[in-house]
């Protein structure tokens, strides 16, 4: 872990302006968001939606420019238009793997862009061949039938596993995962998500895993972020999630985990809300919602500290 | 006759197209007591909306029931004209559908679609709707002044609750629940379902509940039935099911869901993709991605059968295994579950 690692968000903040009437309105949906991730390394991260897990991968993937704070690569710092070098190594999979295949080409096209764009293979037969690799690399076989079906002939775990093969053309170090199985069949999702630890084992890469999705992220990752309002509010071990976790939010996130084993009478940890994106008050941006809130929250961030090991909490009151 | 509220026998469901028939619900025979929630899990494409569609008879083209008996409280809902479709809809069950929250008009206050529900049904004056469609607010945990918001300026999670209130307008006695919090962020859900619960402790109302989310279904519902390829495979009180699934498909989704809790030991899931409709694998339709499939389940379909502890399952192993055995085995398990 001494290494550099392999992405560094650092002071991450992203200010959306929008309009409403003649008033300029500012959204403040990251805030201060800082993480490594090392190379080979799948990190997590939780939250409902508006935590600003989504727009983290935006930054990396550089759909959208932070307001202020850097993000560096290999540790370069990015500035200004990423080229296809940082394409071929940061990929993108997305949640809806009907949204993300055009309807009117098939399989076989859609993986065969990346490789020739990228020049990672020339000429038909060479291209084919690549595509064919791919597509049994992530387990649509026979991959000659796969290659030249169209999508809507596929189904959705098939779908999305065509995206895999697709981010996986250009051998990528790094893939953002931004819910990849959130909308597949429950029968079809392990599959999916085995594939991309496959992927990590065999090939070394790393991966942002947004999920809302607690056990998910248990099984898939290494780490977990877990996110509020654009803050990261702790850190911590999955293995020891259920267990370990000190944050007032994550406490409200595991107690609203529906149990198999019947629970659903068993009070939950604090009530819902949202957060106050819009022109936010200083402080702790949980502190609202928060049965341990103290007037002292209100005033400034807390800062995220060091419980043991990896395990970070962004919480003075629960720590002290 | 037995009490259940309904029951629901040998269903079919053809979607009639140019290609031909296909059959989406085949032969799926259930009961739902008074009081009882019930969920339907399974995969998309199993069938499990197309069941719900068909028991309040709103089946769209290309849909048809083409076979089989639902009855609720002994009346025979196949064939009952449009009069009596319209006093057994809403009244005696309701519907909460999966897109729920974006079914609320934008342009009128939720107070005016609440009271046009209870106007139309109960015959009584605009004036008592509108102090009706207060209560139901209040009810679903809305402050009783929100009648006069509009759709758009309230929650997701928000809107979700005043279409459960306006299911519950006219105190029916089945709602049926199709994916209700899918959109929804766990906490919102949870607090939603808590609620459900009250309110069907307080009413008295029974469910049918579908969704995807086995850990959910398993906590919320006192019974589960699984679908496979518009087959009922197995049905099972849930805790019973959720400590011993009897077939291999369920046996397969359990495995396929990370839990919070335990060993972070590697699932294995369901191997390969739901089969094509079009052309049904023969005998047992789950035989192509079955782990202990054998000659049998490829040429002859089981039947559902019921076992010990209100449990049915559908499938040749369970028949295989010397029935005394299988009664003992099932006996210590219950007694073990039951302290």
């Amino acid at each position: 872990m001494s290494s550099q690692p392999l992405l560094e968000l650092d002071q991450l903040v992203k200010v959306y302006e929008g309009r409403d009437g003649l008033k300029t309105t500012r959204v403040r949906a990251l805030n201060h968001v800082s993480l490594a991730l090392h190379r080979g390394e799948a990190l997590a991260l939780v939250g409902e939606s508006g935590s600003g897990k989504s727009t983290t991968a935006k930054m990396v993937a550089r759909l959208e420019r932070p307001t202020s704070g850097t993000i560096r690569f290999d540790g370069k710092a990015l500035s200004g238009r990423v080229g296809l070098a940082y394409r071929s190594r940061v990929q993108m999979i997305f949640q809806d793997p009907f949204g993300s295949l055009n309807p009117v080409h098939r399989v076989a096209h859609h993986i065969a862009r990346p490789l020739i764009r990228h020049g990672k293979a020339r000429g038909k037969a060479e291209v084919r061949e690549r595509v064919l690799e791919l597509l049994e690399t992530v387990g649509l076989t026979p991959a000659a039938d796969f290659a030249d079906k169209f999508p809507h002939e596929c189904s959705g775990g098939q779908r999305q596993r065509v995206a895999i093969a697709r981010a996986l053309a250009v051998d990528p170090e790094l893939i953002l995962a931004d819910e990849p199985t959130s909308m597949l069949d429950v029968s079809l999702r392990i599959g999916v998500l085995n594939l991309l630890r496959e992927l990590k084992r065999e090939r070394g890469i790393a991966y942002l895993f947004i999920t809302h999705d607690l056990a998910s992220a248990r099984y898939f990752a290494d780490r977990v972020f877990v996110m509020y309002a654009g803050t990261v509010v702790e850190c911590l071990d999955p293995e020891h999630l259920g267990e370990q976790a000190k944050h007032p939010y994550t406490k409200l996130l595991l107690s609203a985990v529906p149990d198999p084993r019947g629970g659903i009478e068993r009070p939950l940890e604090g009530a819902s809300g949202s957060a106050k994106l819009v022109d936010p008050p200083p402080g702790c941006p949980f502190a609202p919602r928060c049965s341990h809130a103290q007037p002292s929250c209100a005033k400034a961030l807390p800062e995220l500290v060091t419980v043991e090991g990896q395990h970070e909490v962004r919480c003075p009151v629960v720590l002290a | 006759m037995s009490d259940a509220l309904l029951t629901v026998e040998d269903l079919c469901v053809d979607y009639v197209t140019e290609r031909g028939w296909l059959r989406v619900v085949d032969k799926v025979s259930f009961e739902v007591q008074p009081g009882e929630i019930m969920g339907l899990a399974g995969e998309s494409g199993s069938g499990k909306s197309t069941i719900i569609q068909a028991i309040l008879r709103v089946l769209k083209a290309p849909g048809v029931i083409t076979g089989g008996t639902v009855r609720f409280d002994g009346k025979d809902v196949l064939a009952l004209d449009k009069r009596g479709l319209r006093g057994l809809r809403w009244c005696d069950i309701s519907l909460v559908c999966q897109s729920a929250m974006n079914a609320l008009n934008p342009v009128i206050t939720i107070g005016e679609q609440l009271g046009d529900a209870i106007e139309a049904h109960e015959g009584v004056r605009r004036s008592q709707a509108l102090v009706r469609a207060r209560e139901l607010l209040e009810l679903v945990g809305i402050e009783g002044s929100r009648v006069h918001a509009y759709a758009h300026e309230l929650s997701g999670g928000m809107r979700q609750r005043v279409v459960i209130a306006m299911a519950l307008a006219l105190r029916p006695r089945l709602v049926l629940m199709d994916e209700p919090t899918t959109a929804l962020d766990v906490v919102v859900q949870k607090e939603i379902l808590q609620q459900i619960i009250r309110l069907r402790r307080e009413l008295g109302f029974a469910v049918i509940f579908i969704t995807h989310d086995l850990s959910l279904m398993f906590e919320l519902c006192t019974h589960v039935g699984v679908l496979y390829a518009g087959r009922l495979v197995e049905h099972a009180p849930s805790q019973a099911l959720f400590e011993r699934p009897m077939h291999p498909y369920t046996l397969g989704l359990m495995r396929s869901f990370p839990d919070l809790h335990g060993e972070g030991d590697d699932l294995v899931g369901v191997p390969g993709n739901p089969p094509d409709l079009w052309k049904p694998p023969k005998g047992c339709r789950f035989h192509p991605r079955c782990p202990q499939a054998f000659a049998d389940c490829s040429t002859r379909a089981p039947q559902l059968r019921a076992l010990v502890g209100h449990r049915h399952a559908a499938c040749h192993l369970v028949d295989q295994v010397d029935q005394l055995d299988q009664l003992d085995q099932l006996d210590q398990v219950d007694q073990e579950e039951s302290p």
